[in-house]
Formats: C-alpha cells, sequence, structure tokens
C-alpha cells in the first residue's frame, strides 16, 4: 500500500497530466466529426494490422478446412460449366448455320416445326449468365463476429486497392455484407448479421420482391418481409439479391426458404431464410464494385435534385 | 484572502466573455484567431502548486470550449493544459538569470519586457502548437498547421501585450 502513495507521490502529477489530456482528448473525439472520422479510421488501420497477424498465425491450422471448402466449390463451378456448355449448345441449334442447312434435305430446309426440333429448350436460370459490368475484388477477412446485435467484417483491402464505402460484400456461397468505412489498407463491413443491414432480395420463383433483415440471436437464419401472400411459395425457394442497385449483382444467391409464417395478420408472409453464408468461418470474400457505379449514383443523385 | 480569490474569479468572467464573444470572431485572414484567456492562466500566481495548476487549466479551457461555438469541443482543455503543464518548468528554466520579484500581477512593470517576452511567448506558440495540431488530428497539411499557429501565437502574444499595458498597468507599486 506505502508502496502505491510512494509512486503516486511520485509520478501523480504526471498522471494527473495524462488523464486531463486523455479526457480531452476522448471530448475532442467523441463531439466533433471529422476528428471522429480520423480516429476511427486510424483505429481501423491499427485494429486491422493486429487482426491481419493474428489471422496470418491462424490460417495454418486452418487449411485443411480451406482445402475441402475449395474442393467444394471446384465441384459447384464445374458443375455450372457444365450447365454453360448445355446452353452454349442450346444457342448454337437455335440458330442453325449456313452448313446445317447445306446438309439438310430440301424438304426439311423450310419446314418450321422440324427446326424447332432441332433446339433443345434449356431454360437456365438467370444466374447462369454473367452480368456485364461487374468486378470482384478478392479479399481475405481478417477479423469477424457473428454473436454480437450490430456484427462488422474486416477485410484485407482498402482505399489503396480501389473500395469504398457502399460497395457490397459476397462469399462464394451468398451475400455477406457492405462496406461502411475504409482506411488505405483495410475495409470495414456491415455484416449481414447485422441489425442494421438491410437488403432488397426477391424468391427466384415469382420475382417477389423483399426486404430481407437479420433479427439477431441465430447467425444461420434471416427474416425476408414483405412478399404477398398472395404469392406462392414452398419450403426449399431459393431467395437471391434483387439487383435494384450496383451494390449486389442480380439473381446472387443470399438463401433459401427455411419456413414461412402466413398467419401474420398484415397481409404479408413472415419467411425464415436458412443463410447461404457461413458466418461462423468466413475467409475468401469478393468486393462488389461495379465499373458504371460512380456515374449511376450521380444520376440517382441529380433525379433527387430536380425534384 | 478570500478577496483574491474573488478577484481571480472575475478576471475568468472577464476573460471567459471577452474570448467568447470578441476574440473568437477575430479571426486574421481565416488563419489567425487569438486565444487571450490564456493571459489569465499565464498571470496566475507562480507559487501556485502544479496539480492545481493543471486542473484550473483544464477546466478554464473546457469552459471556453464549451462557449466557443464556432469552434471544436475540446481542443481548448487540451491545449491549455498541456501549456500549463510547461509553464512551472519553462519558468525555473530562466528564473535564476533574470531573478524572479515574486509578483505576477505585474509582470511587464516589474520583471521587465524581455522576461514577459521571453516568458509568455513560447508558452503561447506552444498551446496553439497544440490547439492546431488537436484541430487538424493528423500531420497531414504539416506546413499549414505550423503556419497557423505560427501566426496566431504572434497575434495572441500583440494582443496580450496591449492587454497588460491597458488594465495592469494602474495597478503599479
Amino acid at each position: 500500500m506505502w508502496r502505491i502513495f510512494q509512486f503516486l507521490g511520485r509520478f501523480g502529477n504526471f498522471i494527473l497530466f495524462l488523464v486531463l489530456e486523455l479526457v480531452a482528448l476522448l471530448i475532442v473525439v467523441t463531439f466533433n466529426k471529422p476528428q471522429r472520422e480520423i480516429s476511427q479510421r486510424m483505429l481501423l488501420e491499427t485494429s486491422g494490422n493486429v487482426s491481419q497477424v493474428q489471422s496470418s498465425i491462424g490460417e495454418y491450422f486452418d487449411l485443411r478446412s480451406q482445402n475441402s471448402e475449395l474442393q467444394d466449390q471446384n465441384a459447384r463451378l464445374m458443375a455450372q460449366i457444365e450447365l454453360m456448355r448445355d446452353s452454349l449448345r442450346t444457342i448454337r441449334f437455335r440458330q442453325p448455320t449456313q452448313f446445317d442447312f447445306q446438309i439438310l434435305p430440301d424438304s426439311l430446309k423450310n419446314d418450321s416445326a422440324y427446326l424447332a426440333s432441332l433446339t433443345i429448350p434449356i431454360d437456365l436460370p438467370d444466374s447462369m449468365f454473367p452480368e456485364p459490368g461487374y468486378v470482384f475484388m478478392p479479399a481475405r477477412t481478417i477479423n469477424s463476429t457473428v454473436h454480437l446485435n450490430y456484427n462488422y467484417i474486416t477485410i484485407d483491402k482498402g482505399r489503396r486497392h480501389g473500395i469504398l464505402p457502399g460497395m457490397g460484400l459476397i462469399s462464394p456461397d451468398g451475400v455477406a455484407g457492405q462496406i461502411t468505412s475504409v482506411s488505405q489498407n483495410y475495409a470495414r463491413a456491415l455484416s449481414l448479421l447485422n441489425k442494421k443491414f438491410n437488403l432488397s432480395a426477391k424468391l427466384l420463383r415469382n420475382s417477389n420482391i423483399g426486404n430481407l433483415t437479420w433479427e439477431g440471436s441465430n447467425p444461420d437464419y434471416a427474416t425476408l418481409q414483405f412478399i404477398p401472400q398472395t404469392s406462392t411459395i414452398a419450403v426449399g425457394d431459393s431467395v437471391v439479391t434483387s439487383g435494384y442497385s450496383t451494390t449486389f449483382p442480380p439473381n446472387y444467391f443470399v438463401g433459401v426458404v427455411e419456413d414461412f409464417d402466413a398467419m401474420t395478420k398484415d397481409g404479408f408472409f413472415n419467411i425464415k431464410v436458412r443463410l447461404a453464408s457461413n458466418f461462423r468461418s468466413l475467409d475468401a470474400l469478393y468486393v462488389v464494385m461495379h465499373e458504371h457505379r460512380d456515374e449511376l449514383l450521380d444520376s440517382l443523385q441529380m433525379e433527387g435534385g430536380d425534384q | 484572502m478570500s478577496n483574491l480569490y474573488l478577484r481571480q474569479a472575475a478576471m475568468f468572467l472577464i476573460y471567459l466573455l471577452l474570448q467568447v464573444f470578441v476574440f473568437n470572431y477575430f479571426t486574421l485572414f481565416d488563419l489567425a484567431t487569438p486565444h487571450v484567456y490564456l493571459l489569465f492562466l499565464l498571470m496566475l500566481p507562480i507559487n501556485l502548486r502544479f496539480p492545481f495548476l493543471i486542473v484550473i487549466a483544464f477546466f478554464v479551457g473546457l469552459t471556453v470550449d464549451i462557449f466557443s461555438f464556432n469552434a471544436f469541443k475540446g481542443v481548448h482543455a487540451f491545449a491549455a493544459t498541456f501549456m500549463m503543464s510547461l509553464r512551472n518548468i519553462w519558468v525555473s528554466v530562466f528564473t535564476n538569470r533574470f531573478s524572479y520579484h515574486g509578483s505576477e500581477e505585474y509582470l511587464l512593470q516589474v520583471q521587465g519586457p524581455v522576461w514577459y517576452a521571453q516568458y509568455l511567448f513560447p508558452l503561447i506558440l506552444v498551446e496553439q502548437l497544440a490547439y492546431y495540431f488537436v484541430e487538424a488530428f493528423s500531420f497531414d497539411n504539416f506546413p499549414l498547421t505550423l503556419y497557423k499557429s505560427g501566426s496566431s501565437a504572434v497575434f495572441t502574444f500583440g494582443i496580450c501585450l496591449v492587454f497588460t499595458l491597458l488594465f495592469h498597468k494602474t495597478n503599479k507599486r
């Protein structure tokens, strides 16, 4: 005890000085917007550095599961390639070349019923067609949480890589979040598992647009609202992004309908969606960039200004 | 004794009102703003102990912050505390050479202009540097911040000099 008093006697003045200065800085950072933004950026940069060291150590212990994940992804991609091939074949059959006409007997050349039978109608889901204008910047997760009400994801790409606040963030499985703040080398994103997060999503079955939110507690499920009870819906239906903004590419997978409740009185379903991304082990992510993003934003703002 | 405290409180009120309603709007070329209330802090009795000094400085700065409607909050508190923590050290650096007569009220008349400038200007400069660097909150635009602090310090010092000549002259012993 005496030692403590001695210590205080010797360094008390200095400690008092430090405390007062810290309080003053705290006031500066709390009550003024520009200084708060700068300090948040600095905090993000430092905590990003620390988390990167942490995750680079942890990376080695995780290689096995990452490997199997990559294999799964490979398999999915192969399946997609097969589908694409099929669709290419149908396209070729739909537009018979001159050569095809030459080897056909004359009687069949102008028989439209026969020509139609050559085409193989395959209705590909829209998501199989690449959307023009989107660029995906690969990034790694260096920090993410699932247990809070307001979860955030930190990634190892920042302003230097062209990332801006408002861009979408997707995992190979589904939608993951949206960038909120960006420092030189790191960016922080609102996770889908955040009560502030709001996503315009639709049912692939009938293109009904709804609003996807997360209600907290369970990182596997989210809620889709504002799908009218007049539409048909079944357990297992796909929920995809609506593509109403350039934040996410249209028809990107979000999750599947796990359960729905038609007993609400407001005329809308209360739909429980099982999320496709596994937020507990996010690793490889992609930041969604759109080459005409600024242009679109500008035009939207101009429309708003005219009104 | 209590008369002295009352006098100090009245002085504080006067300096505060002047700073908040007059000098905060005395901005030269969008660069220099005088912080004349520092004169109150620098005129505090020299035998006050360090903890009192910085606590007083902190709360004076905070009061100025709260009532400065056109400035960022908390910056004055930081800068004033920083300046006052250096005051005693700075005084002890040269009190040996210029013998100190113990009366803070009549600094200029008793100690002479050299002592006055040597005492006041570096402390004001330090305060201004702290103020503008905390306001900018980064070292980008380093020359501009330096320029701002320097010009403000010169401006503040000039006005402080006028103040001392005007208001602390009549009490000459």
